[in-house]
């Protein structure tokens, strides 16, 4: 029952971040982060759904991320495990570990993405001098032969 | 191109100094001059190309990012052409490194794979001759099948078809020729195989070359969407419209014809105009009127032309910035954006615009409107495709044409001998009797033309017409070589300064053959040498003097007669023509020639082969073309 609700949930914001990337027109945001409680209520999702299942807040992130905003609004005051518990700077494990993930994924992300990038640069080129190709009348493209 | 390049690198220089050479001499790589080539291969060495191409962080530290992702993208396109020229080398395939290079940035990789795998498909850069003899040498059999469809497609490209300035042959016609290629008979699978392949495309059971077929369905398209779209800025509100028009007739000698106030008035209602005006029928006077009322509502017009000459008449006539096509387009490229919805493009002279041409255009027209103005009885573009004058003849193309001569023009005989020709009619011509405005004919033979051009020339130039007012204009080369060295003769007998490397001499009339935008200088400028001192050499050229060298005079030839087609574009006070029996001399060459002049026309020659050359079909309507087809095709879409 419980899965059901959560592919529900899923599938629900999903099509949300869908929606706002064929429209273009992003989720609710202050410019640097998610405005959550805005995302909640246009999905009709619940704030329990939202804490209860990471794949929803999994799903969020990497739309702020492509997005580049922060998942959500940082307080002025760092949260107690990222704050400093004495000076030498030491930060939790678990959170160290998450923080290097997320590093990691986005490193790995970044070199697709600048992978894409230069082969899109690339056909450029070809389409400019298969334009030139063309207005010499002949053939255009390789084929079967 | 170096054949010994190992293929580990692709050809790419290999040592790191050469490398970094090359990093900071090629423009493609944006953004990378002769410091950074330094900091990178000090960085990374030996391995300096396998960086930039793995995107290694070090390259983007060095150079930034963009410029980093630009390079990778540059080496990834030219890693495997330089491969490419070097197995070409190889081959001794003798094909210029410009085209294969062209050919192998447009295909890629998979691309320059299948030319490894089937070498005939060079001919979409090279002569059938050179790709048949790589083809042998790579052990191709003589009834293989890539053979078979390399010489449709060569026969295509070659005289029979785009040479001749058509884009559609007959099957049959095309399998005929392809047969002497091959040196034997061959089916209609033939054809088929090249459909197939992509050499050819078959159009109603004809069959074009693809790059001709791609372009003609794409301006077809284009101009068929354009049509009946009204201007993206809008439509001019009519009293508006009705109170400028009225404004500008009021001082005007001849209030506008209904048909030339219609055009003035489409070109404010509709996207594309298609403007048809014979000789002395106004049409200067209408695109004076659409960049009048145009610039009063705040759009730009812009004229272009093809030859540099008809831009600078443009420019005289309408008072508006008129440039060439070449120099439009040049602009465009450097230019990120196209063109926006207050510009009003005007392709004049645009029957010399061929589909290549018109093509371009299209491609950089953005949300511009645009007007095609043009007379359709002149000659076809030089380059293959009929547009211009399809358009005029097609039902569904909204156009005007201009087709009353006006009043002004008609006194001097020229419009009314003008639409004779169109027709097929030539009345009787007085002889010359000295320089006043109309038509005339003179009889002679081939060997006494010179002699009667001088006798012409004299009295003209005694009337006080300056010699670069009158123009020699004759249909064929063999007229043009007859003259040029009979004068050019004429101006040796003073022991002249020669252009170093040339036989042109000091005061001679000449006509300068490429373009040159960077020096402002259009095929088909002319003008005199005015000095020739050792190496330095100055001339006027259309109107503007030009420091020229002694290596420009490959560029340069004696202009005392010139072609119909180099003329075209331009008018002279004054006009000779020589007309003498010939198969290549139709309607179209004589209309375009004699509508050069805009006060007098002397004929010289056989009245019989002029009358023979106007009964013959015009030259466009010669062409085969599927331009027309393609528009039916779009009107059959929509339907």
């Amino acid at each position: 029952m419980s899965h059901s609700k959560k592919a529900e949930a899923l599938r629900v914001l999903g099509s949300l971040i869908e929606a706002a990337e064929v429209t273009g027109k992003p989720l609710p945001n202050d410019g640097t982060s998610l405005q959550l409680g805005q995302i909640l209520t246009l999905s009709g999702l619940s704030r329990q759904q939202l804490s209860r299942y990471p794949e929803v807040k999994e799903m969020l992130s990497e739309y702020a991320t492509t997005q580049g905003l922060s998942y959500s609004r940082q307080g002025r005051v760092a949260a107690e495990e990222t704050a400093p518990s004495d000076n030498t700077q030491m930060v939790p494990l678990a959170r160290l570990q998450e923080v290097s993930l997320r590093l990691s994924a986005t490193e790995r992300k970044n070199a697709e993405l600048k992978a894409e990038n230069a082969s899109l640069r690339a056909q450029l080129f070809r389409a400019d001098e298969t334009a030139e190709l063309i207005a010499l009348g002949g053939r255009i493209a390789p084929g079967k032969a | 191109m170096n054949a010994h390049t190992p293929p580990d690198n692709g050809g790419l220089p290999q040592s790191p100094s050469m490398f970094q050479h090359y990093l900071a001499r090629e423009r493609a790589f944006k953004n990378i001059g002769p410091k950074r080539a330094a900091a990178l291969t000090e960085a990374f060495g030996d391995d300096l190309s396998k960086a930039i191409l793995d995107q290694d962080e070090g390259v983007a530290d060095i150079i930034g990012e963009e410029a980093a992702l630009n390079a990778a993208a540059v080496l990834e396109t030219r890693l495997p052409e330089t491969t490419f020229l070097a197995w070409l080398d190889s081959l001794a395939a003798d094909i210029p490194a410009a085209k294969a290079i062209r050919l192998a940035r447009a295909w890629g990789p998979q691309g320059i794979d299948a030319i490894r795998e089937n070498p005939y498909l060079l001919i979409a850069i090279t002569d059938w001759k050179t790709v048949d003899r790589i083809g042998a040498a790579l052990n191709i059999g003589p009834k293989d099948e890539r053979r078979q469809v390399a010489a449709v497609e060569a026969t295509l490209s070659g005289s029979a078809c785009l040479g001749a300035g058509s884009t559609l042959l007959a099957s049959q016609d095309a399998l005929r020729v392809a047969e002497r290629l091959l040196g034997y008979k061959c089916g209609a699978e033939v054809a088929e195989a090249a459909v197939k392949a992509g050499g050819a495309i078959g159009l109603a059971g004809e069959l074009q070359p693809p790059g001709a077929a791609h372009m003609e369905a794409y301006c077809a398209l284009k101009l068929a969407q354009l049509a009946p779209q009204t201007p993206c800025s809008g439509i001019t509100d009519p009293d508006t419209l009705d109170a400028l028009l009225e404004e500008y007739e009021a001082p005007q000698p001849f209030p506008l014809t209904d048909a030339q106030r219609e055009a003035v008035r489409m070109s404010h209602r509709h996207r594309l105009l298609v403007l048809a005006g014979y000789a002395g029928s106004g049409k200067t006077t209408v695109l004076k009127e659409v960049c009048q009322t145009q610039e009063t509502l705040r759009k730009t017009p812009l004229i272009i032309t093809l030859s540099g000459r008809a831009a600078q008449r443009a420019n005289e006539a309408t008072g508006r910035r008129a440039i060439t096509v070449a120099r439009f387009l040049i602009e465009q490229e450097k230019s990120d954006t196209l063109l926006d919805e207050n510009t009003v493009l005007i392709a004049d002279e645009a029957s010399m615009l061929g589909l290549v041409e018109v093509w371009r255009i299209l491609r950089r027209l953005g949300d511009a409107s645009l007007i095609l103005c043009g007379d359709p009885a002149q000659l076809p573009p030089v380059s293959p495709g009929v547009v211009f004058h399809a358009l005029v003849r097609h039902p569904d193309i909204r156009k005007v044409v201009l087709d009353r001569v006006h009043r002004q023009d008609e006194r001097t005989g020229i419009p009314a001998l003008a639409e004779g020709v169109r027709d097929g009619i030539i009345g009787t011509l007085p002889p010359f009797t000295g320089a006043k405005p109309g038509v005339t004919f003179d009889a002679c033979e081939r060997d006494n033309l010179c002699h009667e051009i001088v006798r012409l020339q004299t009295a003209l130039h005694a009337d006080g017409n300056h010699p670069d007012h009158v123009q020699i204009i004759a249909p064929t080369n063999k007229e043009i070589d007859i003259i040029n060295t009979h004068f050019h003769g004429l101006a040796m007998q003073g022991g002249p300064t020669l252009w170093p490397g040339t036989n042109i001499a000091v005061g001679e009339p000449i006509i300068w053959t490429v373009n040159n935008a960077e020096r402002g200088l259009t095929n088909g400028a002319l003008g005199r040498v005015l000095s020739i001192e050792d190496e330095r050499i100055c001339a006027l050229l259309d109107g503007t003097e030009h420091e020229l060298k002694e290596e420009d005079g490959q560029f340069v030839q004696l202009a005392y007669a010139i072609s119909v087609h180099k003329a075209q574009g331009s008018q002279w006070p004054a006009v000779i023509i020589p007309t003498f029996p010939s198969k290549i001399v139709d309607r179209s060459l004589i209309y375009t020639a004699l509508t050069r002049a805009q006060e007098q026309v002397h004929f010289l020659g056989s009245l019989n082969a002029m009358q023979r050359a106007i009964e013959r079909p015009a030259a466009a309507d010669v062409r085969k073309t599927g331009f027309g087809r393609y528009l039916d095709l779009v009107k059959e879409m929509k339907n």
